[in-house]
């Protein structure tokens, strides 16, 4: 291998330093031997269990309905391309809080929608469904944006292939478009489920903060970390734990694509 | 009009092609169309296919209308009962040899089981059942391109589209897809459209050829016609030929560019006349020979065409000549050298323009 320039080696080093050292520095304060413990106490293991299912639950949202909007975008003309790529991207740039007001404004009690959803006796805000909205809004722009990606990147010749082979429309997508793109996508879900599980923000502001409902391990560590340094960090350790163990089961779907 | 195979007059824009063309391919038949990069080949085999819009005109299936923008009238691609075999293959590269196969059957309701019986049989009979789990992606070249082939042929299509399927291949692996297309199309009793700009395999494949340039018909008919007797530079340059015009007086030639040829039929009046650089011999002295036709001649280019060399001469007229490289190098040639060429009075195709 050729040598690295060190104009491009210094900054390397230093951003990888940054990335690792604060994770590192988890570690250092508390023994990981006390972590089952850790696990076992009820305010952690009712977030964790929240985190779990609501994460879970938003991710498989953001492919329901992102994958096909991904498709939708892909394959227009560039103008429309370029409008309806602003408008997915919004939610990413707006602060998670904002972005938690405007659920409300619009699902609230007396939002928009909120009073219809009222009248059928629905209610979302500060309920764990309220939740999973607010990590589906917030993570439903990375799943758009890389499947996006992945769909341009499918030769449009094996789609027309398979349409001259007597494939509809809908078999040509489920059969070679998605299946072709899927290493993209994938790589989106977990992007996806990473912000999900990471939400703070807009679940605090739309969904509030109520232990075993909507609190989950982010609000967890946060009221923690305002009764002791100690055990906001051992919340943060198994939360840490936890994505690791995920990314560690994509791997063979995720790390491996070059 | 024929009523069985495809008839089609196709008007759509391709990039900045304009593409207009009518053409009919019998069942049974191949017909080739012939034209460079940028004539439209793959324009009109993808609206004869309907994966891209007509402007204007028809496409019809024996009495079957697919095309008919006068009544609206659009039979989507996979309504069309056509197989289409794309440039650079395109197999399904997450899915095996056998899927790929099964996939047209399966798209058209025949049951999994059965689409895999079939494509296994299919497979097998065609020598490659060592293949028949292999991911497409692993495939090389003239493997993927003899699958491709087959995925197209698995569903018994009516009209069979191939859009250069060897030009990707290396030498040998594209002898061998030729060979298995002959066989294939030999035995297909649909109408076949082959793009392709390679007059080789126009010739080894098709019984008519469509001559396509900048999106419009510059000839048309019998392969060996086409081929021995171009009527534009440009048709002559895709057959590897020299056309030249002139005034005839029975045996003799008075071109139009200067010099003289004396060929072998008569004629008179307007003609053309092709000459093949395979007839043409070159000589460091004016040879002494039967040739008719000697002339002088200074060399301008030297380049590999398959096996042979050819030597592209200006001189009254000026031609080219295929040459083996034992007598490139016995002839020490190089470009701009003066030497003299011949050609034998029968060698020439004279031809009323």
């Amino acid at each position: 291998m050729r040598r690295i320039p060190v104009a491009l080696l210094v900054p390397a080093v230093v951003a990888l330093a940054f990335l690792t050292l604060p994770v590192v520095a988890l570690f250092t304060r508390v023994a990981v031997v006390d972590l089952p413990s850790r696990l076992r106490e009820p305010l952690v293991l009712d977030a964790l269990r929240l985190s779990v299912v609501t994460s879970t639950i938003s991710t498989l949202l953001c492919v329901v309905l992102g994958v096909p909007l991904a498709w939708v975008i892909a394959r227009r003309g560039l103008r429309l391309r370029q409008l309806l790529r602003i408008l997915v991207v919004l939610p990413l740039v707006l602060p998670p809080v904002a972005g938690g007001i405007s659920l409300l404004v619009l699902l609230g009690r007396n939002g928009l929608v909120g009073r219809m959803l009222a009248s059928v006796g629905v209610s979302l805000p500060f309920t764990t469904a309220g939740t999973i909205v607010a990590q589906t809004f917030v993570a439903l722009p990375f799943l758009v944006l890389a499947a996006e990606g992945a769909f341009r990147n499918v030769d449009q010749r094996l789609e027309d292939v398979a349409a001259s082979l007597g494939a509809s429309q809908l078999r040509v997508f489920r059969r070679v478009t998605v299946p072709v793109a899927a290493p993209g996508i994938v790589a989106g879900v977990v992007l996806a489920w990473a912000r999900a599980l990471g939400e703070f923000g807009a679940t605090i502001t739309f969904a509030g903060s109520l232990p075993g409902r909507t609190e989950t391990l982010p609000l967890a560590l946060y009221r923690a970390l305002e009764q002791s340094t100690e055990a906001a960090i051992s919340v943060g350790l198994v939360l840490l734990a936890f994505s690791i163990a995920v990314l560690l089961l994509l791997r063979e779907r995720w790390w491996t694509l070059s | 009009m024929a009523t069985s195979g495809l008839t089609a007059s196709v008007r759509t824009k391709r990039g900045d092609i304009d593409i207009d063309v009518s053409m009919s391919v019998g069942s049974g038949e191949v017909l080739a169309v012939l034209g460079t990069n940028g004539s439209g080949k793959t324009g009109l085999i993808l609206a004869l296919a309907g994966l891209v819009p007509l402007d204007s005109g028809q496409v019809k299936y024996g009495d079957r209308v697919l095309d008919d923008v006068a009544t609206g009238i659009h039979v989507d691609a996979a309504d069309r009962n056509v197989g289409y075999l794309p440039q650079h293959t395109m197999l399904f590269p997450h899915l095996s040899v056998l899927e790929n196969v099964a996939f047209g059957p399966r798209a058209r309701g025949v049951s999994t089981a059965q689409a895999r019986r079939d494509a296994t049989d299919m497979l097998s009979a065609a020598g490659l059942t060592t293949l028949i789990k292999r991911p497409a992606a692993t495939l090389s070249g003239g493997e993927a391109q003899r699958v491709a082939l087959l995925r197209a042929l698995a569903s018994t299509p009516d009209l069979l589209l191939l859009d250069e399927p060897t030009s990707a291949l290396d030498v040998s692996a594209r002898a061998f897809v030729r060979a298995e297309l002959v066989s294939r199309l030999g035995s297909f009793a649909g109408a076949t459209v082959l793009v392709t700009h390679d007059a080789i395999e126009a010739l080894t494949l098709a019984s008519r050829v469509l001559v396509l340039d900048a999106g419009k018909v510059a000839q048309e008919g019998l392969v060996g016609d086409v081929v021995r007797r171009p009527r534009t530079p440009f048709v002559a340059r895709l057959a590897g030929l020299t056309v030249l015009s002139g005034t005839a007086h029975e045996h003799r030639v008075d071109l139009d560019r200067g010099g003289t040829l004396i060929v072998g039929d008569s004629a008179q009046g307007r003609v053309l006349v092709s000459v093949s650089p395979r007839g043409v011999s070159l000589h460091r002295d004016r040879p002494e020979g039967s040739a008719r036709n000697v002339w002088c001649v200074r060399v301008t280019s030297i380049e590999a065409v398959g096996d042979v060399i050819r030597v592209s001469f200006e001189g009254q007229p000026s031609a080219a000549a295929d040459l083996t490289a034992s007598a490139i190098a016995e002839l020490e040639v190089r470009p701009g050298m003066e030497l003299w060429a011949s050609i034998k009075a029968a060698e020439l195709e004279v031809y009323p323009a």
